[in-house]
């Protein structure tokens, strides 16, 4: 597990109580394995085909993700939901729209043994990769036991963990910088809290610590029509009718740059998914000026990836 | 080589295998190891306190994140794991009792976090239920009378208001069944209620029904989060191990007293060993001599 280090100057008292909380700026990982883990992320050798690598549908270089509804894997397959970025994953409390994995180690096997995504398996991979003595020996330096599924999970996930979005202009501003925010950007802030977005999107990573449903004023699947099993959410995981239509709430962070929205991808822009949820979780038609000042808020939440990118 | 050394070999290799087998048995319980487990067991009912107290603290409005409360959860999974299968292992060294309690007790906390999560997600829609409603309700109640709203609308409005506001602090069943009645009477008013206000008015009700609805959920997640029987478990399982920790250390002592003598008799069976070879071997020297004195005598 990663272990998150604020200096004691970093957490001013004001943000003690606060219901979002500023990214550490330092992030304690042994930068060998981030490195390792970096080169497997990036290693096509983990799909069937040699031609798909987890980077592909989480661009490390872009916004962690791929910008298209749904992401496209081996043999032009289609993911059933919108890839999410691999950004601030590691902050997340469960992994997949639908939380079917606790961890990053585990979210792994997800999409490498998906038919559509990378249609692989551990014993296909792990003969190529020890047929690569850079990689064996880079293994070998830091794993006493060498290439072994664990190992490989355990490399990816701890790269993951690396990639924060740090020092975002909110940040700054919880961190008590004042003029980090316009005027307008703070105005944002205020309604974010006041109308009640802050009531799922809250904690460091401003979201993904908690399941919601989607639609819970309005019926968000009646009116868009058309769906799939994907869009029961959490049910396809605990088959309780409770969960059905029930969300990972996701993180905010860096959201300016990871359009196209929510789990189906059907909202393009930004103004579009603040005025969907407005309508569908909080049971009130936003304003023009509101989604305004929504989206000016958002905004200062992109954050600088620290982790080496290649 | 003779018999004789045959047998004392095959003697001493016995011993010695007895000596290893008790020597084992003398190694099980290891200090450093036991100190870690009561810390790990002690942390365990810490943690399952902690989450309680998250939960009060996020449910009075306190904490306004749910972070503490995923951080004390991921802990408690990461000590469960430990004494599973980590560095504080106690699971799989023979004791039944102390394998069960640690089954029982993983399985409370996966359905403690199911609790837990739909505590999350029904708290965060109440609050904003709890924010919209009486926002809504009263500015109904401002406009009602210019939008054409009968007086008996208002009336039945600013009663719900009350009756509503009065059960989220103060849940109990007549106030729930207040609360009841009052919205079965505003909704057999809307419709005769002015086309203008139908929008509002509904939105109004389904906040109205959101906290009426989640504030009773939440009072029967908060009673069973924290009335869960983890608590105890725990409490049986540091006991449990204690009493498996005080037996091992008396098998232990009678093993390292057995080890102990049985090392002694060994050494002391070796020495006779060598001292008996030392003599057999003077012997061997001088019968030689002996024998050229005689022959020359």
């Amino acid at each position: 597990m990663a272990k998150l280090v604020d200096s004691p100057t970093e957490s001013p008292a004001a943000v003690v109580n606060s219901p979002i909380l500023p990214l550490p700026l330092t992030i304690q990982l042994d930068p060998a394995k981030v490195a390792l883990g970096n080169k497997l992320f990036h290693d096509p050798r983990l799909s069937s085909n040699d031609k798909i690598s987890c980077a592909s549908c989480h661009d490390i270089n872009t916004n962690g993700a791929d910008n298209k509804a749904v992401s496209t894997g081996i043999n032009g397959g289609q993911t059933a939901v919108n890839s999410p970025t691999v950004f601030n994953s590691g902050l997340n409390f469960m992994q997949f729209w639908d939380g079917r994995a606790d961890t990053l180690e585990q979210q792994v096997d997800g999409p490498v043994h998906h038919p559509g995504e990378m249609g692989s398996n551990w014993r296909q991979i792990l003969p190529k990769l020890r047929a690569d003595a850079a990689i064996t020996q880079n293994f070998k330096n830091l794993y006493s036991d060498g290439i072994t599924v664990a190992n490989i999970k355990d490399a990816i996930a701890i790269f993951e963990r690396s990639l924060i979005t740090v020092n975002s202009r909110f940040d700054r501003y919880l961190r008590g910088e004042r003029n980090a925010l316009t005027k307008s950007e703070q105005r944002g802030y205020q309604l974010f809290s006041d109308l009640g977005c802050i009531s799922c999107h809250q904690g460091q990573a401003v979201g993904g610590n908690m399941f919601q449903k989607f639609g819970v004023i309005g019926d968000y699947f009646k009116d868009r029509g058309n769906i799939t099993q994907a869009d029961y959410g959490r049910y396809n995981v605990t088959g309780d009718e409770a969960d059905k239509h029930v969300f990972k709430v996701p993180s905010l962070r860096n959201v300016e740059l990871t359009a196209p929205y929510f789990h189906d991808g059907s909202a393009k822009t930004l103004q579009d998914a603040v005025a969907v949820m407005g309508k569908y979780q909080l049971g009130r038609p936003l304003k023009d000026f509101e989604v305004k000042g929504l989206v000016a808020f958002l905004k200062t939440l992109t954050g600088e990836v620290r982790s080496t990118r290649r | 080589m003779n018999k004789r050394w045959i047998y004392h070999a095959l003697a001493i290799t016995v011993a010695s295998a007895g000596l290893a087998a008790l020597y084992v048995n003398v190694e099980v319980v290891a200090q450093n190891h036991h100190i870690q487990v009561v810390n790990e067991l002690q942390d365990l009912k810490r943690k399952d306190a902690t989450l309680n107290t998250n939960v009060f603290s996020i449910r009075s409005g306190l904490t306004k994140h749910y972070d503490d409360l995923v951080k004390t959860n991921s802990e408690t999974e990461a000590i469960i794991a430990d004494l599973r299968e980590g560095k504080s292992r106690i699971v799989g060294y023979g004791n039944s009792d102390i394998n069960q309690l640690v089954k029982q007790y993983e399985g409370l906390h996966v359905k403690r976090n199911v609790l837990i999560d739909r505590f999350k997600t029904r708290n965060s829609t109440l609050r904003n239920g709890v924010y919209y409603f009486p926002l809504i309700a009263t500015e109904i109640v401002r406009r009602g009378p210019e939008a054409g709203a009968s007086k008996e609308l208002i009336v039945s409005i600013e009663q719900l208001l009350k009756s509503l506001m009065s059960y989220y602090i103060n849940s109990n069943k007549a106030v729930y069944d207040n609360v009841r009645n009052d919205m079965q009477n505003v909704t057999n008013l809307m419709a005769a209620a002015p086309e203008v206000l139908r929008p509002r008015l509904l939105e109004m009700m389904k906040h109205a029904t959101v906290v009426l609805w989640h504030k009773r959920e939440i009072d029967g997640l908060l009673r069973q989060i924290t009335s869960a029987e983890s608590a105890s478990v725990a409490d049986s399982l540091f006991h449990v191990y204690q009493i498996d920790h005080r037996n091992a250390e008396k098998r232990t002592k009678v093993y390292r007293a057995g080890f102990y003598m049985g090392s002694s008799a060994v050494i002391c069976y070796m020495i006779f060993l060598i001292i008996g070879w030392f003599q057999n071997r003077s012997r061997r020297r001088a019968a030689p001599a002996q024998q050229t004195t005689a022959l020359a005598q």
